[in-house]
């Protein structure tokens, strides 16, 4: 990868945002957007073009689901892989069977294994990516 | 009367006596009518009602008969002990009188003496002593050649206990329910800040990762955080162990995987390992995960307890029993459940000290740990491993050795139905 990867963060806790973001660009791999309203990730997804999108679960604004939905819904940013990063059990989220075939990150994880997790995703492209599914 | 053959047969006979004038006899006439026939007929009514009288009085269920007004003329002996009435509370009791208002208007809902029959109708019936029974009741009509009502028959089985055990179930639900709702949300709350701490700790770790200091320290958080992580982990295991994802399993394969992922503490822990696979074992249907996830734990506690004496020695067996009655299972309630009596044995032992009496029985209840000090348990691991044997409708012991040593053994069904 010559130019850094663009990585969207959505999700509510600023405070792991902006410690996460931190984190990732001290790395020196990637740009790093944050957006705390889970009703504006759609259009931050728009707009910032990210190679990756790490996406919270249960946010008060908008769920996690609901927001891959709604990136899903445009074929222009259909092919952005998601990652789901959730504090709380999975299964039985509302929408998470739609989006089933979203790999997961349980909370807290520690930044290599987040790192891990975004290389192998954009390795693979565009079709799906098998995460650190726990 | 004897034939001249010497075959005696039943007759039915009029004597008409003969008078002169005056009175006096002069003979008589005998009309002789042969009734074997008849008689036999009779006889065999007879030994059938017998047989209908016996099956009827010593049935395992209350009868009752009801006649056209829907009042009670005959009963067995359950019906009886199940009202707790006697002759005098049953003849021509009105039916309805045993049921509340409600449950009767609802019994008529059913339209049985329309329909001529309803099985198995749930309701709840009133004893003499006013007890409220549930009760499943099947209902036949009975009725004359021309169609008109003579009367019904119920037959009525008690079901309290099964509805009190289905009504504890539910409770136990609703309770695993709100549980499993209090852990979500604690999770939440708790998992999303130590996600936020993990960041900031990795964030130091980087910038001060040359300070001797502040090296210690950050280890020190990162343990904390992944101890209060492994607390709340555990109780979402425990409060939804989820969903199985039941496959056909060779138990051996899932045993030798729990080894692998557990091999690099083992070996530092110098204990040797000793696997009896048993060869041929039987299919049974086992969530792959789930029982890996039991294993790794019940590992675990066997490391922890032979840390001390260096030479520790863990025995992973697994077998059929043949004959569940005989093993240290023999007080299982549900041997039913078990078909023939044989299971698929999975045991797991280890060269520790065992349990302590006091502590033996309390090591399933979450929180009990006797790791506090070093910071190694939460005490929800059995806890966990239990419930999730359990819902595969297998079962978890424990049991101490002689002279020392525990042996935790599972038992599940063999076969490739599932249920509770
Ligand atoms: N193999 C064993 N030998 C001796 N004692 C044991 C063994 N397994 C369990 N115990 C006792 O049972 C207690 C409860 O075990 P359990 O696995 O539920 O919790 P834990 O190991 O303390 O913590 P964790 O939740 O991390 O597993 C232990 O603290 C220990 O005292
Ligand atoms: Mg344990």
């Amino acid at each position: 990868m010559n130019r850094k990867a663009k990585v969207l963060l959505i999700d509510d806790e600023t405070m792991f945002t902006r410690l996460l973001r931190i984190n990732l660009e001290r790395t020196g791999q990637y740009e790093v957007r944050e957006e705390n309203d889970g009703s504006k990730g759609y259009a931050a997804t728009l707009e910032f073009r990210p190679d990756v999108i790490l996406l919270d679960v249960m946010m008060r604004e908008c769920p996690g689901p609901e927001v891959a939905r709604q990136i899903r819904a445009d074929h222009q940013l259909r092919g952005i892989p998601i990652i789901f990063v959730t504090a709380t059990p999975i299964d039985g989220v509302p929408g998470r069977d739609e989006a089933c075939d979203i790999p997961y990150i349980t909370k807290p994880a520690p930044i290599a294994q987040i790192v891990r997790s975004i290389d192998r995703t954009c390795g693979l492209g565009a079709k799906g990516a098998e995460g650190e599914a726990a | 009367m004897r034939k001249k053959s010497g075959e005696v047969i039943d007759i039915d006979i009029s004597i008409t006596v003969l008078k002169d004038a005056r009175g006096g006899i002069t003979g008589s006439i005998g009309i002789i009518r042969d009734i074997t026939e008849r008689k036999q007929a009779e006889l065999k009514l007879k030994l059938a009602e017998e047989r209908y009288r016996t099956i009827f009085d010593n049935s395992a269920v209350a009868i009752t008969v009801c006649d056209g007004q829907e009042r009670i003329v005959s009963w067995n002996k359950f019906a009886e002990d199940l009202f707790g009435m006697g002759h005098d509370d049953l003849y021509l009791r009105p039916v309805s009188s045993l049921y509340s208002e409600e449950e009767w208007k609802r019994i008529r809902s059913f339209n049985v003496r329309q329909k001529g029959m309803q099985h198995h109708l749930e309701t709840r019936m009133r004893k003499k002593s006013g007890e409220v029974i549930d009760i499943d009741i099947s209902i036949t009509v009975l009725k004359d050649p021309q169609g008109s009502i003579t009367g019904s028959i119920g037959i009525i089985r008690d079901i309290t206990d099964r509805k009190r055990a289905e009504y504890l179930q539910m409770i136990q639900a609703a309770k695993m329910e709100s549980v499993g709702r209090l852990a979500a949300g604690v999770a939440h709350e708790v998992k999303n800040p130590l996600a936020t701490i993990l960041m900031a700790v990795e964030y130091l770790k980087s910038r001060f990762a040359a300070d001797e200091e502040a090296a210690p320290i950050i280890a020190d958080i990162l343990l904390a955080v992944n101890r209060a992580d492994s607390v709340v982990k555990g109780l979402l295991d425990f409060s939804a162990p989820g969903r199985l994802d039941l496959q056909e399993n060779d138990v051996n394969t899932i045993v030798e995987r729990a080894l692998l992922l557990t091999k690099h503490d083992l070996d530092k822990n110098k204990v040797l390992v000793r696997m009896e696979a048993g060869r041929d074992l039987p299919c049974v249907r086992l969530d792959p995960v789930k029982i890996e996830q039991v294993l790794i734990n019940i590992i675990t506690n066997a490391m922890h307890a032979m840390r001390s004496d260096g030479k520790g020695v863990l025995t992973i067996r697994t077998s059929v029993c043949k004959d569940l009655v005989k093993s240290s299972f023999e007080d299982l309630d549900s041997c039913r459940w078990f078909p023939g009596g044989q299971a698929l044995l999975l045991e797991v032992e280890n060269t520790g000290p065992g349990i302590s009496e006091e502590n033996m029985g309390r090591v399933f209840e979450p929180f009990f740990t006797t790791k506090k000090s070093t910071g190694e348990g939460t005490g929800l691991g059995l806890t966990v491993c239990r419930k999730i044997v359990e819902l595969h409708g297998g079962r978890m012991r424990l049991d101490n050795l002689q002279p020392r040593g525990l042996r935790v053994s599972m038992i599940f069904r063999i076969g490739s139905e599932v249920a509770r």
